[in-house]
């Protein structure tokens, strides 16, 4: 012990306090640092010399204080909880929006959507009955059925657009995740070597963190943290990063809705092409997406495409329509041919281009009865027909869509809330960080007055001897 | 949150999410204002989402039987017009052939040939009458192609067909008449009938005595036909104005469904702006403030 031990004391409290005063302002500097949390310095006091041994000599008073550790404040739990909560968020708030562009593609209910033109072309069938000589009744219809073909073929495009849409973005949330995983494992890399280096790895954790964050969001996948420090990343059940190796995903599928039947859409690991297994996240939405919400929306418009086919065609071949064969110009009743050609909403025409050769009436004898066009409006209340069945259709899209929206909005709360826990748990709070402030402020001020006593001190001591 | 910390970013998250939500609030309300629609989209409510696709086909449909009924009334109207004119000319015939009658077997030919004339005529406006159309279409012509429904020599040239308009479900009323059971059928029509007595005037007076009776019977046969057309036009008139009371119930009840109610939803914005503002007032007067303000 010497007489000097005093400074050295106070010497030791200045750099703990400057280093805590510094740390204090990367916490303050990094306040709005996403993914960011908040470092602690710990302290703990330089003992004094406690083993007895022959000739050492104690006052008992320590030798001043030692910084041990820089802390990271994280809590793994609420990070994992995090992680879920947001991915699951991300899936359903996905699959919100593709529910959305779907209704969004079908315009219903509303005075233009699809019922409304089967309505008016029902209704053109009933004025043809009225008049069924009337050029312009014909005409008219052909141009409302037209129409209807119209619509139900820019609709189906407008879904196989979607398709394609969510196909590329598929495509490219794969890349994004494999880019992912091999950022988390360059980190996982450098974190253990720091680690084994005894080196601060506080700030890469948070780098790693966020990263892993985003790969929950985008597939689901929940972490594991190893005692070196680095993060093993599973997804359905497999490993998808571990420590510094990692796997690769890969999209494979039909790249149109008409093709997921022989080549179904699929992320799979890209060694050995066995799914992926993405149950969540925003891959699983998309995934989703292409593997029936989609495919089952298109297949419900092709249904309803195909009952207005059939039903319209068995009906309209029941009848005779007025055509002429020149160079007669009396009318030569014919039965009536098919009205649509094609089977699915992708396909559907108008097969008739001459006004007489709608088939109005049941009968060759009097052909300008309108019967037939007649039993034809009817189909609009056919409880078989095409209008009940697109009716049911939009409904049941409507119906999925709104057990979606809900799911989404409450998992929204629960996703803020558990990132708002996370962010209260690790997050820095300026009010502590300017109490941290003063305190070390305090605490160096008084350090550095020590010295100064102590100084004073030994000038009286060196003063005596003249 | 009991014995969570509180941190800047965690109060800004939860405030931003709350903000959030009021927003979303604000604009769903907007939309329902602009739109003036509570559903515009199946999801907002699948079961009025149904509702409204069914009333607005139920309304498509009604309208159709009402306009089928419209056609139906004038095709009626024009029957009941020509029937009427026709039993007005038979009763002249009638006239006539008793003046024919009471100029007698021995009477003054030359008047008997003016008769005859007047009969002539007669008998070509009743064939006018025969072939009223209406749309073009003859409406004693059953669906015949050709516009007329009798030649001018009083030979039936149209067909056995019915014109039917459908107008309520399942309601199905024959908007044409039969020309047969009015005009009569076959060499015994109301114009051979016609041709006959002005033969009879010139040449055969004593067979005027049975010609009275046959136009008796031409006048009872166009009476029913014509009673028959009223008849169906009261049906046709009733059944469309049911259609059309049931648009209206129908236009009603979809409103009911699908359109907002204004003062409610306007009530209801300016409760979620002032919420809104409340909110963002708040959140300034929150987040300004920390220790930082309280320091030298």
């Amino acid at each position: 012990m010497s007489t000097f031990s005093g400074l050295n004391t106070a010497l030791s409290a200045l750099y703990a306090q400057r280093r805590a005063l510094d740390l204090t302002g990367q916490n303050i500097a990094n306040a709005n640092t996403e993914g960011y949390s908040r470092q602690r310095v710990e302290l703990s006091p330089v003992e004094n010399l406690s083993t007895p041994a022959r000739w050492s000599t104690s006052q008992g008073v320590g030798d001043g204080v030692r910084i041990t550790d820089v802390t990271r404040l994280h809590d793994e739990f609420m990070t994992n909880r995090t992680r879920a909560e947001r991915g699951l968020n991300e899936y359903l708030q996905a699959q919100s929006m593709v529910f959305g562009n779907v209704e969004q593609s079908l315009g219903e209910p509303g005075d233009h959507g699809l019922q409304a033109q089967l309505a008016d072309y029902w209704s053109a069938w009933s004025d043809v009955a009225n008049r069924p000589g009337d050029t312009s009744a014909r005409t008219q219809l052909l141009s409302r059925a037209n129409t209807v073909a119209a619509t139900m073929g820019t609709t189906r495009q407008n879904l196989d657009n979607l398709f394609g849409a969510t196909r590329e973005a598929l495509d490219a949330d794969v890349a994004v995740v494999n880019q992912t995983s091999a950022g988390i494992a360059d980190l996982n890399d450098r974190i253990a070597l720091a680690k084994t280096a005894n080196m601060p790895t506080n700030e890469l954790s948070d780098q790693r963190d966020r990263l892993v964050l985003k790969l929950s969001e985008l597939t689901g996948a929940t972490g594991r943290l190893n005692d070196n420090g680095s993060v093993d990343v599973s997804l359905g059940g497999n490993l998808l990063v571990q420590g510094d190796t990692v796997r690769d995903l890969k999209a494979v599928g039909s790249t149109t809705v008409d093709g997921i039947a022989v080549n179904p859409v699929q992320v799979v690991y890209a060694d050995n092409n066995t799914s992926a297994g993405i149950t969540t996240g925003k891959m699983a939405s998309g995934l989703e997406a292409l593997t029936s919400t989609i495919p089952n929306t298109v297949a419900g418009l092709d249904s309803v495409a195909g009952t207005l086919i059939q039903k319209v065609n068995a009906q309209h071949a029941q009848g005779y329509d007025i055509s002429t064969t020149p160079p007669s110009s009396t009318p030569n009743p014919q039965p009536g041919g098919a009205f649509f050609t094609g089977s699915s909403a992708k396909d559907i025409q108008v097969a008739i281009t001459d006004p007489t050769k709608i088939a109005a009436s049941s009968t060759a004898t009097t052909s300008y009865q309108g019967d037939n066009a007649n039993a034809l409006a009817a189909i609009a209340q056919d409880p078989q027909g095409p209008d009940t069945q697109y009716r049911n259709f939009v409904v049941d899209v409507g119906i999925q869509a709104q057990t979606i929206n809900r799911r989404a909005q409450a998992q929204q709360v629960i996703a803020d809330d558990a990132t708002s826990a996370e962010q209260a748990e690790s997050g820095v709070s300026l009010d502590e960080e300017m109490t941290n402030l003063l305190q070390f402020q305090r605490a160096y001020e008084a350090a550095a007055k020590v010295i100064s006593v102590v100084d004073t001190t030994m000038d009286t001591l060196i003063n005596m001897k003249r | 949150m009991p014995g969570f910390r509180v941190t800047e970013r965690s109060v800004a998250t939860n405030t931003l999410a709350n903000l959030q939500v009021n927003l979303q609030k604000n604009q769903d309300l907007q939309n329902q204002l602009s739109s003036g629609k509570l559903i515009t989209k199946a999801s907002d409510s699948p079961g009025g989402a149904v509702i409204a696709m069914q009333t607005r086909s139920d309304m498509a449909t009604l309208n159709q039987y009402s306009r089928n009924g419209d056609d139906g009334m004038g095709w009626l109207n024009q029957a009941d017009t020509a029937l009427t004119s026709a039993s007005t000319q038979l009763n002249r015939v009638r006239e006539l052939v008793l003046t024919g009658m009471s100029n007698g077997t021995g009477g003054n030919s030359e008047a008997r040939e003016a008769i005859a004339l007047e009969v002539d005529n007669l008998r070509g406006s009743m064939l006018d009458l025969a072939n009223t159309t209406y749309l073009d279409r003859p409406i004693f012509g059953g669906t015949t192609a050709g516009s007329i429904a009798y030649d001018q020599s009083g030979n039936y040239v149209g067909d056995s067909g019915s014109v039917n308009r459908t107008v309520g479900a399942n309601a199905s009323v024959r908007v044409d008449t039969d020309a047969t059971t009015v005009f009569g059928s076959g060499s015994g029509n109301v114009f051979n009938m016609l041709q006959r007595i002005a033969d009879d005037l010139r040449n055969n007076p004593s067979a005027l005595q049975a010609d009275l009776a046959s136009v008796d019977t031409a006048q009872k046969q166009v009476q029913t036909g014509l009673s028959g057309v009223g008849s169906r036009y009261n049906q046709v008139s009733q059944l469309q104005q049911a259609a059309e009371n049931r648009v209206l119930d129908l236009r009603t009840q979809l409103s009911d469904v699908e359109d907002i109610d204004l003062p409610k939803t306007i009530t209801e914005l300016s409760l979620q702006q002032t919420a809104y503002q409340a909110a963002l007032a708040a959140t300034a007067k929150v987040i300004q403030p920390s220790l930082v303000d309280f320091l030298r």
